[in-house]
């Protein structure tokens, strides 16, 4: 068993994180956050038929720290990294904890609050999963910029790359991929934010997705035929696989975000997610999320 | 010295500090649309018919724990403010004030040129790095103002019997401080209050958001 924990991920996660922290830099501020949230979603299978469409929810925990560094009067990067645990209710093979560090650049074009700002991000994340078929890497880079177009309205913009590596590739049909969970998405995403008081803000979002999507059903023809590859998925049952096949997805979202002091707020949001996937596979899904955030 | 020569000396020391040569004090309050107290008024009295003799002194805005403390300042013009940085970070603070330009560029401690208002007017000051940090400098033409505190009270003290000019200014107050305006002819202690309509607060919130951003 340790042995394969030196040659797992986990321990490059963990390495990586380490000396993150470990680093100590002078002229650093030492930066520390928490999450602790709640996730409802209606169709955490992303299937397509009724009788394949499961819901579930979740409760998270998330810690992060690291250091930021102000480089200039308008530049800063941040070097962090990011301990969190989701724990899902019906099923427990979603169930997972993450470990990785991530980096970012900031930087504002003028002077004040209302001057736009860019930043450039990239992420690594371990996942662990309960059931394993899952278990792997997330990889993220991202761009974004926002900037405040009147006096309570704010908007922002990103651009995301994401790639899940995981570790198995259980194989189901000879000559077919069995990496069914690996996934790969370039997401766009534009945010209005309305600042109703100082301390509440009302955003709504669309984000459109395109790339590699996994659907969890049960032996399914007209997915099989356009699946990019395939795997067992037990954790929905013994009988459902895991089929990965591109599509576009459209998002909407609209979330409330209110201080409770300085430091910390909650907030809470609803997402409705629109999927077309190739061949005509097309799925739909709700969220719900409320989510307490400290700063420390 | 003779017993009728102290006498005469502690008499006329004693009308020293009472006759109108110690001045009268102005009790002000400062009421917002709802009736409730405002913090952070500036209440000042400007003498009419004279030009008040300033004596501008030493001031500081600090930063405390990614704050500007206090958040309303006022200083008679002329007067040079520091800006002591007592965070172990850096701060960048700036104006754009026409009463006021500046920047003074990342830096740890104390700058070592304070910097010299000498204009009256209002004086916004900000962080580049994070963007909630806010405060003002109101740069008096007249010795004679005070803050009010959280019961929306002010107390100016040692005004000269004569008449004044009064008015109010607040950071958020609608319309203009020459409507506030209001003539007084002060003899004794007196008193005055306002009511003045202030506009939503809608600084940038220090605590974090569900989508990220702030400055790092």
């Amino acid at each position: 068993m340790i042995a394969g924990f030196f040659r797992s991920g986990t321990f490059a996660a963990v390495a990586l994180t380490g000396a993150v922290l470990a680093a100590s830099p002078a002229r650093a501020e030492w930066i520390a956050d928490a999450e602790a949230a709640y996730v409802f979603d209606d169709n955490v299978s992303r299937a397509q038929r009724e009788s394949d469409i499961r819901s579930d929810a979740a409760f998270l925990l998330r810690a992060g720290g690291g250091y930021y560094f102000q480089l200039s009067d308008r530049t800063g990067a941040t070097l962090s990294a990011t301990l969190m645990r989701q724990e899902h209710v019906r099923y427990s093979g979603l169930s997972h904890i993450g470990i990785g560090p991530s980096a970012s650049i900031r930087t504002k074009l003028g002077v004040g609050p209302d001057a736009p700002w860019v930043r450039l991000s990239a992420s690594a994340l371990r996942r662990e999963f309960d059931n394993d078929v899952r278990s792997g890497w997330l990889f993220a880079v991202a761009g974004a910029a926002g900037v405040h177009v009147a006096e309570r309205v704010g908007v922002r913009a990103e651009v995301r790359l994401e790639r899940q590596l995981a570790d198995r590739k259980d194989a189901l049909v000879a000559g077919i991929s069995g990496a069914a969970f690996n996934l790969d998405s370039i997401s766009m995403s534009l945010a209005a934010d309305y600042t109703v008081t100082r301390d509440t803000t009302v955003s709504l979002g669309y984000g459109y997705r395109n790339g590699d999507v996994v659907s969890s059903t049960r032996r399914n023809r007209a997915i099989f035929s356009v699946s990019k590859a395939i795997a067992p998925d037990p954790v929905f049952g013994a009988d459902v696989i895991a089929y990965r096949l591109g599509a576009d997805s459209h998002i909407f979202d609209v979330r409330v975000s209110h201080a409770l002091g300085s430091r910390m707020s909650i907030n809470f949001g609803l997402a409705r997610s629109l999927s077309y996937g190739d061949g005509g596979n097309n799925y739909y899904g709700s969220s719900a999320t409320a989510s307490l955030l400290y700063n420390f | 010295m003779t017993r009728a020569t102290l006498l005469t000396a502690a008499l006329l020391l004693a009308l020293a500090r009472t006759g109108p040569a110690a001045g009268a004090g102005l009790e002000a309050a400062v009421h917002d649309a709802n009736a409730a107290p405002v913090k952070d008024a500036v209440v000042l009295a400007r003498p009419v018919g004279t030009t008040p003799v300033l004596q501008p002194g030493s001031d500081n805005v600090d930063q405390i724990d990614k704050e500007f403390v206090p958040y309303v300042k006022v200083v008679m013009a002329g007067s040079p403010v520091s800006f002591p940085n007592k965070d172990n970070i850096r701060h960048q603070v700036y104006s754009f004030s026409p009463a006021k330009r500046f920047e003074l560029p990342l830096y740890v401690g104390t700058p070592a040129t304070p910097i010299v208002f000498d204009k009256p007017g209002v004086v916004t000051l900000g962080c580049n790095i994070h963007d909630w940090m806010a405060a003002y400098i109101y740069v008096a033409d007249t010795p004679y103002f005070a803050i009010t505190q959280a019961d929306g009270k002010a107390r100016l003290a040692g005004l000269p019997a004569g008449e004044y000019v009064l008015q109010v200014w607040h950071p958020r107050m609608e319309g203009v401080e020459s409507a506030t305006a209001r003539r007084i002819r002060i003899d004794a202690d007196a008193k005055s209050a306002w009511t003045v309509k202030l506009k939503p607060d809608l600084r940038p919130r220090r605590a974090p958001s569900a989508h990220g951003g702030g400055y790092r």
